[in-house]
């Protein structure tokens, strides 16, 4: 077994890494039929069977990602998925119609959402990693929903209260809650996460939004009536101011949509360099061009086939980012142990799941 | 029948190599590297998982155990010889015909449920919001926008906008949730819109364009009837609710599909929405001894003082020339078209507002402009909203 042969081999000195890539198996015309046959399911059921819909997505990508010869696996059980999801929406419907009755009791809703946030980002990720394996071994998670919300309310608070200059920060503290809580088997992983490389990937985002927005701006800005001589109907010129400003509110939105993949990436690769589990490293090295292309097509393709094309979209996606994260196995990856079972509360995840918070695992 | 496997013991991640073996109804598992004897199993003993991966598929044993097998022929052959069949759901989602069906019945079920179970929901829900704290968000989009300065005070002579405005005041004594408002808004040119509480505003450029007014009247009664049947309140449901089923859709498809969905697909409600309206204003119209033709004529104007209609599947409105039309027809049916200043009877009658009368709070809104990041893109010709 080729596999297996692998670990008899004599291991590589410490000083040069085993590089392990990972790779991806699926395929969008798989996805798709077990994507429509979900979905069709889910409506019949009237939503029911979405819980089996999401165990059954979860396995299809895990189980065709593989780690050194071997796949990866979810565990999640749809009943308990089933109840999260039900008693997650049951709050939010509260919430929400709690939330409409009057002003006070809408600022009470909202700070009773603030504050099940940083819970449901714990349990969110405890359930994910809990139900996540390989090898046979789980992954787990042990953070708090206290340092949930350190990261979660107290960093994005400061990072707006600073105009965006604490920002990375913010970003340090949240890779350093879902990092240096997670552990594969007995072993940690953590991160050394420095603030600086944020803060330089951060400054060529701004650049890169500012040298944007200064283009569209002055591309509206010739949209403009020139001032004098006043036009001798008000109403076209203020259609035309109105105009203008519009275009400028919707290129903003644009700017901050094209910006986000660039951030993504970057973070993404930053983040996988500075993660260690117990003594193995890891590498990302997504191109920022690349991934645009991929968008650009998946965007395209969805939009022409009205929402069809998703499922080969997500599996392109999920492909590309898989497929450019390597582990630096520092020897041998095959001296991982179990932990001590626990079984992890599954109410938090789907609240997420249903509010798509993106964990970003 | 034999195939090689690798063994996890579920408390350490080496695999061991190991080879299955099947003949009849005894399995064993004869471990490659001698550290453990032959074992000697039930086939149930192996809980085969759903053969979801390319490569691989794995079954578990007792105690946390599991075997990892490489795909291909020989594990199917393997497979069955454990007397093991894949689930029924498991067949269709490896095969095409069932996953074309699936996507048919999708897309079956999601244009019914945007057809007739969207209008339904938001009718329904419409009618549960309380008017008074329809009527306290009016006050604040009045506010605004006259804060914003898209709208501000009327530039005309108060003694010319109580001429102007005295039959459509008339027509609303009937409806005191309503109220009208009379706003300067050079940014809008001649046009009319109503909020979801009921307040109706126009501009001082449509009392401008109006000859008389029985044609304010007239725009009147196209607005009221937006109130009377919760149009804006249950436009705005809609489209959230689409925006909802858009975004779910789309999955991490960001925003910006949602919003261009949502505009394209909210325009044509708004259009059912105006005919609605159209066909209210003339049975109040007429109720008032009125012509419906006051608004057709009306439209005309408008639609000849700029604007012009758009590609159709991007307007908000219907054609002019189609409402035009369908006034003049209804006009024709009714004859019943006294001479222009006589009293007006305030009161909607006949097929349009039997609708809307168990409505406790009639509520509106049309096309309010919008205010901060929610104004989107469209065409600001003179239009009767």
């Amino acid at each position: 077994m080729r596999v297996a042969d692998s670990f008899l081999a004599v291991p590589a000195p410490p000083t040069s890494p085993v590089r392990h890539r990972l790779r991806f198996h699926g395929t969008g015309a798989a996805y798709f039929r077990i994507w429509a046959v979900n979905l069709a399911l889910t409506i019949l059921s009237l939503g029911i069977y979405s819980a089996w819909a999401k165990v059954r997505r979860e396995r299809y990508f895990l189980n065709n990602t593989e780690l050194d010869g071997s796949p990866f696996d979810y565990h999640a059980d749809p009943m308990n998925i089933l109840k999260g999801r039900l008693l997650a929406s049951s709050v939010i419907v509260v919430l929400f119609i709690v939330s409409e009755l009057h002003l006070l009791a809408n600022l009470l809703a909202s700070l009773g959402f603030l504050a099940l946030l940083p819970w449901m980002i714990c349990r969110s990720l405890r359930f994910r990693a809990h139900n996540t394996s390989w090898r046979g071994l789980r992954f787990g998670f042990s953070g708090t929903s206290g340092r949930a919300a350190l990261a979660w309310l107290a960093w994005p608070l400061a990072g707006i209260l600073s105009l965006g200059l604490l920002a990375p920060m913010m970003i340090a503290a949240q890779w350093r809650y879902k990092l240096d809580h997670l552990h594969f088997g007995r072993t940690r992983f953590s991160i050394q996460a420095a603030t600086r490389p944020i803060y330089r990937i951060l400054l060529a985002a701004s650049l890169l939004a500012v040298a944007l927005g200064v283009a569209g701006g002055a591309a509206i800005f010739a949209l403009l009536p020139p001032p004098t001589p006043p036009p001798t109907t008000g109403d076209a010129a203020g259609d035309r101011l109105i105009a203008a400003s519009t275009f400028g509110l919707l290129w903003l939105v644009l700017v901050a949509r094209m910006l986000a993949p660039y951030l993504r990436v970057r973070l993404e690769n930053l983040r996988a360099h500075m993660s260690r589990l117990g003594p193995h490293r890891f590498e990302s090295d997504q191109r920022v061009r690349a991934y645009y292309a991929i968008l650009a097509v998946n965007w395209l393709l969805t939009l022409l086939t009205l929402g069809l094309y998703r499922p080969f979209a997500v599996t392109r996606l999920w492909r590309y980012r898989i497929e450019h994260f390597t582990v630096l196995a520092d020897g041998d990856i095959g001296n991982f142990v179990a932990a001590q079972a626990s079984a992890a509360p599954v109410v938090g995840a789907e609240a997420a799941d249903l509010l798509d918070i993106d964990l970003g695992f | 029948m034999r195939i090689d496997a690798r063994l996890l013991d579920g408390r350490s991640s080496r695999p061991r190599p190991v080879t299955l073996s099947i003949d009849g109804d005894r399995l064993e598992i004869h471990h490659r590297d001698g550290t453990t004897a032959v074992e000697r199993l039930s086939p149930d003993a192996l809980d085969w998982q759903e053969p979801l991966g390319a490569r691989h598929r794995s079954a578990l044993l007792a105690g946390g155990r599991r075997c990892e097998f490489d795909n291909g022929p020989a594990l199917e052959r393997f497979v069955r010889a454990c007397g093991h069949r894949d689930s029924p759901l498991n067949r269709w989602q490896r095969a095409t015909l069932p996953a074309l069906a699936a996507v048919a019945l999708v897309l079956a079920s999601l244009a019914a449920a945007y057809r007739w179970g969207l209008p339904a929901v938001a009718e329904g829900l419409a009618t549960w919001i309380p008017g008074h704290s329809l009527q306290a968000l009016d006050r604040q989009l009045l506010e605004s926008l006259d804060a914003s300065g898209t709208l501000g005070p009327s530039r005309l002579a108060p003694d010319a906008v109580d001429d102007a405005t005295r039959l459509g005041r008339q027509l609303l004594a009937a409806h005191p949730e309503s109220s009208l408002h009379i706003r300067s808004a050079p940014g809008l040119g001649a046009n009319a819109f109503a909020l979801p509480g009921g307040s109706i505003v126009l501009t001082d450029a449509l009392l401008e364009l109006a000859t008389d007014a029985r044609e304010v009247a007239a725009v009147v009664g196209h607005e009221l009837g937006h109130v009377r049947a919760r149009h804006g309140l249950r436009q705005m449901l809609q489209t959230s609710m689409v925006a909802v089923a858009i975004g779910l859709w789309s999955g991490d498809f960001d925003s910006l599909l949602t919003v261009a969905g949502t505009v394209l697909v909210g325009a044509s409600y708004s259009r059912r929405f105006e005919f609605e309206a159209d066909a209210f204003a003339a049975e109040t119209l007429h109720g008032a001894s009125l012509s419906p033709r006051l608004l057709a004529d009306m439209l005309r104007r408008l639609s000849e003082a700029g604007g012009g209609d758009g590609p159709r599947y991007l307007s908000s409105h219907p054609p002019t020339p189609e409402r035009i039309r369908r006034l003049e027809a209804g006009a024709q049916r009714s004859r019943g078209r006294l001479a222009p200043g006589t009293a007006v009877r305030a009161k909607a009658s006949g097929g349009a507002a039997k609708s809307c009368d168990n409505h406790r709070w009639p509520v509106l809104r049309d096309r309010p402009p919008r205010t901060g990041s929610q104004r989107r893109v469209r065409s600001h010709g003179p239009r009767v909203a």
